[in-house]
């Protein structure tokens, strides 16, 4: 064996290590995770999204909105993730089993939006999506001084013909934001589904995984009480 | 394909020295013009498309109302666009040229069929333009470095594949009896970013894999770009350049092999850093760390062999605005590693991960090290491909000062943003009793270092426009006329005084 072949050798075994590790070991072992099936619910969870989330999925991928926002809850006590509302428990690998596409993201320009749903469940407006359509078509009139931009290209102002559409959200918006009489602003199918998707993402159930953390004393208390109280 | 062929079959391979009376730096330099014309276009291309992207993006984010309406323009989708048009067409192409032509240089051998070398690089920046387009028409995967939809993958590997092995038998057909650090890197990024890219392509995009089984194949495979491909190509270049350019033999030579191999274990592990405290396996996140922070060998390598071979040259030869861009990079690179290394600390990471200090580490690493890096090579190797001096030597000058100086701003600003950022986001700054900093309150303290980065950005277009601009009229006034031999070589300093 000359040098060179030692060398090609060595370059060889230096990335299958790290492709071993990082790459088989996990895939031969926690890639063949299952959902947990709870007795007395008798559901296995996580669950999957319905349809219309699924599609919503789609659209927060090809609108690139993980260029700002993850989707990944730190354990209290590493950051200050539960304090700031982001989840009551961090994230764990079982809650993306079901997920085509992993869009955890690497930036927080914005919040983390793993749980959005639950968070904004209380003030979403009476179906609850007022909220959601409201950001959506201009993030000023829920967040003022957001830099994120407004997805009004999401929304169809169109002239109402016959009944006005009861979908229409211009009720919503304030006087500025008004259409053209005889106009309604309504949203398309794409935001339909993206809100969807978007009030679907909540991790609530509790996995045994996720029961035990690890907090470092200084927040034990404040901790401990946003962990037991998300015990299913 | 017969006289390549014939290469291969008298080459002695590496070990034994044959004599070479024909290959010299002309007709070398003359084998590889076609291919290093090629890539250099398509990156100069490249790289001010990218950077009119990196416009709007940065507009956007001090201005979201800024071309709101475009749903194609929409800043998620523009950032994508620019990060895939900026690593896969100006980066790689760069690196190919650069590639391409140490290989040919260091070998001594001449570049065998140029043409099929054209056929695939047009087949490669065929995909790039594929996939920046599906980026903006909404097929792009969100997913940070490999934006491109799934179906711009196999064009780009199959391009890849025959620019790698095309390098690969170059160097085989070469009749140099030693093998410098160079080549080392070179070769070694040639085998590793096929495996990365095609294990990423296939279990991502083609049969994505379960749950976060795909954010560890992300993170290998992001930072791989960066440690197994752009961070060997670059620092391949600077082990060449250095000591061309002064005239003198890179110091602690004999160190280098331990820098090569001890980057090579440890640098495909580091990309489970990305996942610090996220839903994989701690212990992956765990040997990242322990990788990372085993990086220190290689860097204080690097450190020794770069910085005392800078120093003790002479003035005189320290002028070139090669070695300027060149020794930029080479600190950039040191500065940029050690930084990562304190970011991916668990503790630093707890209050720094996700902020913009992250991507002013990314910026200096692929701007400060690899971008300048690429330009001060290309300076001195478009002259002698070519054979022809810059037409706007002035350029080079100014190039360089608004290159340092853009990038300077931007990640200055960048870190800046993301040390507050952090704090207020991560941190109870009141005390642990206080209530947390509203997200909305960061967000208006970001507001002006995030105007930096516009200003940043103009400077850098100015760079990059002064970029075009003399390699552009360099290549045009060639093709006018290519009976040109490449004879009379100035280097660029030279070719500055005049």
């Amino acid at each position: 064996m000359n040098r060179s072949s030692l060398f090609f050798l060595g370059v060889f075994v230096a990335l299958a290590a790290s492709w071993t590790g990082i790459v088989l070991v996990n895939q031969l072992s926690y890639g063949q995770l299952t959902t947990v099936v709870d007795a007395t619910e008798g559901l296995a969870f996580p669950q999957a999204i319905p349809g219309t989330g699924q599609q919503g999925r789609s659209v927060y991928r090809d609108l690139g909105c993980a260029a700002c926002h993850t989707q990944q809850v730190r354990r209290p006590g590493f950051g200050i993730d539960d304090k700031r509302g982001w989840g009551d428990r961090q994230s764990v690998a079982r809650d993306y089993l079901l997920e085509p596409h992993v869009l955890i993201g690497t930036h927080r320009i914005g919040p983390d939006l793993r749980n959005v749903g639950a968070r904004k469940d209380g003030l979403a407006g009476r179906d609850g999506r007022e909220w959601y359509l409201r950001h959506l078509y201009d993030p000023q009139l829920t967040s003022p001084g957001s830099i994120m931009p407004s997805y009004k290209f999401l929304f169809e102002t169109r002239k109402i013909v016959g009944q006005p559409s009861p979908k229409a959200i211009q009720g919503l918006l304030p006087a500025a934001y008004q259409p053209v009489r005889g106009h309604e602003i309504v949203p398309t199918a794409r935001a339909e589904t993206l809100v969807s998707y978007l009030m679907n993402l909540k991790d609530t159930y509790a996995y045994p995984e996720s029961r035990n953390v690890f907090v470092p004393k200084a927040s034990t208390e404040a901790a401990g009480q946003t962990v037991g109280g998300n015990q299913p | 394909m017969a006289s390549l062929s014939s290469q291969i079959s008298t080459s002695r391979g590496v070990g034994l020295p044959v004599a070479s009376p024909n290959a010299d730096g002309g007709s070398i330099d003359a084998s590889a013009r076609l291919p290093v014309l090629l890539f250099v276009s398509a990156s100069a291309g490249w790289l001010l498309i990218g950077t009119v992207f990196a416009l709007i993006s940065s507009f956007k984010l001090h201005a979201p109302g800024f071309l709101g309406d475009v749903e194609m323009l929409t800043f998620g989708r523009v950032k994508g666009a620019e990060s895939a048009v900026l690593t896969y067409g100006w980066g790689f192409n760069a690196a190919f040229a650069l590639v391409l032509w140490l290989l040919a240089r260091l070998s001594r051998a001449e570049i065998g069929k140029p043409i099929l070398l054209l056929v695939a690089g047009l087949f490669w920046n065929f995909g790039v333009l594929l996939g920046m387009l599906g980026i903006l028409a909404g097929h792009g995967t969100s997913l940070e470095w490999m934006e491109m939809p799934g179906y711009a993958g196999p064009l780009l590997f199959g391009a890849y594949l025959f620019i790698g092995t095309w390098a690969l038998l170059t160097f085989r057909a070469g009749r140099s009896s030693q093998v410098y650090i160079t080549q080392w890197y070179l070769l070694a990024a040639l085998l590793w970013f096929p495996w990365i890219f095609s294990i990423a392509q296939i279990m991502l995009l083609i049969d994505p894999a379960r749950g976060t089984i795909q954010s560890l194949v992300h993170g290998w495979y992001s930072h791989g770009l960066l440690t197994l491909w752009f961070g060997p190509i670059g620092i391949g270049a600077i082990y060449y350049f250095l000591p061309k350019l002064l005239s003198r033999p890179i110091s602690n030579y004999y160190l280098s092999g331990y820098g090569f191999w001890t980057l090579a274990i440890f640098g495909g592990w580091v990309g489970a850093t990305r996942l610090i405290g996220g839903p994989v396996p701690a212990w992956v996140v765990t040997s990242g760390i322990a990788a990372s922070f085993m990086l220190a060998v290689p860097i204080v390598v690097l450190a020794v062999n770069f910085f005392p071979t800078m120093i003790g040259s002479p003035a005189a030869l320290r002028r070139d605005w090669s070695f300027h861009f060149i020794a930029v990079g080479a600190v950039a690179l040191v500065g940029a590693s050690m930084v990562a290394m304190v970011l991916n600390l668990r503790g630093v990471a707890s209050v720094f991960q996700f902020t913009f200090l992250q991507t002013a580490q990314s910026n200096l690493t692929t701007y400060g090290f690899f971008s300048m890096v690429a330009f001060g090579s290309l300076y001195y190797i478009l002259p002698r491909v070519t054979g022809r001096s810059f037409p706007l030597p002035s350029l080079l000058g100014f190039h360089f000062w608004t290159s340092s100086i853009g990038c300077g701003l931007s990640v200055a600003g960048l870190a800046l943003a993301g040390y507050e950022q952090g704090i207020a986001m991560n941190t109870l700054p009141g005390g642990p009793e206080s209530a947390v900093v509203p997200f909305l309150d960061i967000v208006q303290r970001l507001l002006p270092y995030l105007f930096t980065q516009t200003l940043a950005t103009v400077v850098l277009v100015a760079a990059h426009l002064a970029f075009v601009v003399n390699v552009g009229w360099l290549i045009l006034s060639c093709a006018d006329r290519t009976s040109a031999a490449p004879s009379a070589l100035r280097t660029p300093l030279e070719a500055a005084a005049r």
